[in-house]
């Protein structure tokens, strides 16, 4: 018999696709304002955008998107393994996505290592860290922008 | 004599913190949800008017 599409979690409509989308949003702004280029190319003198140009702001903006990103993220894992399994199948744009997220994940959290003091890095793992996070970012923009031109999703119904 | 907190080393500490517990409430929100819903359904089913 085949398994019937157990109906979407309550959180899964609303507040986690937009949670989502608002992590997405903030997570990328802050971590440009970081590089920094807001300052830069004088975004942040634009009335009401100076905050960009503050580096612990858009820092701990960046750590609070990184935290709802790793909740939803844990969160939809869960609801996959607990109770889509069977009905769902990730296309392989959502494999490369998730791929993507996952190895920003990691190299965000090895990043957020070298933020404290005591850790042991070499200067050039730090460089290829950041510069690897970066190229990560832009590769992984690059897919949503292609997956939402070409309308690609992350999951097929079995 | 005891140290002063630094502010920016408690802050570091707890968005760090903030990090490392956002899975875990991922998790268990999910699983908080499934649980609530399964047990919904299984109070739909029991009750159904009984057929005549």
């Amino acid at each position: 018999m085949k398994p019937q599409n157990p109906k979407p979690l309550a959180l899964s409509g609303g507040v986690i696709h937009y949670g989502y989308l608002l992590a997405l949003f903030f997570i990328t702004l802050s971590g440009f304002a970081q590089i920094p280029i807001f300052k830069r190319y004088y975004i942040a003198d634009i009335p009401g955008l100076g905050w960009l140009a503050q580096f612990y702001v858009t820092h701990i903006i960046h750590y609070l998107s990184a935290a709802l990103l790793l909740g939803i993220s844990a969160y939809r894992i869960s609801e996959y393994l607990l109770q889509r399994r069977k009905t769902l199948n990730l296309t392989p744009s959502g494999y490369w996505r998730g791929g993507l997220i996952l190895a920003l994940m990691v190299t965000g959290i090895l990043l957020v290592i070298r933020n404290f003091e005591g850790h042991l890095y070499s200067d050039n793992f730090v460089i290829g860290l950041v510069l690897t996070h970066l190229a990560l970012v832009i590769i992984f923009l690059l897919s949503v922008l292609a997956c939402l031109l070409f309308k690609k999703k992350w999951t097929i119904r079995l | 004599m005891s140290q002063p907190i630094n502010r920016r080393s408690f802050l570091k500490g707890g968005l760090a913190a903030a990090l490392a517990i956002a899975p875990i409430a991922g998790i268990a929100a999910a699983v908080g949800t499934i649980y609530r819903q399964a047990k919904n359904s299984g109070k739909d089913k029991t009750d159904e008017a009984p057929k005549s």
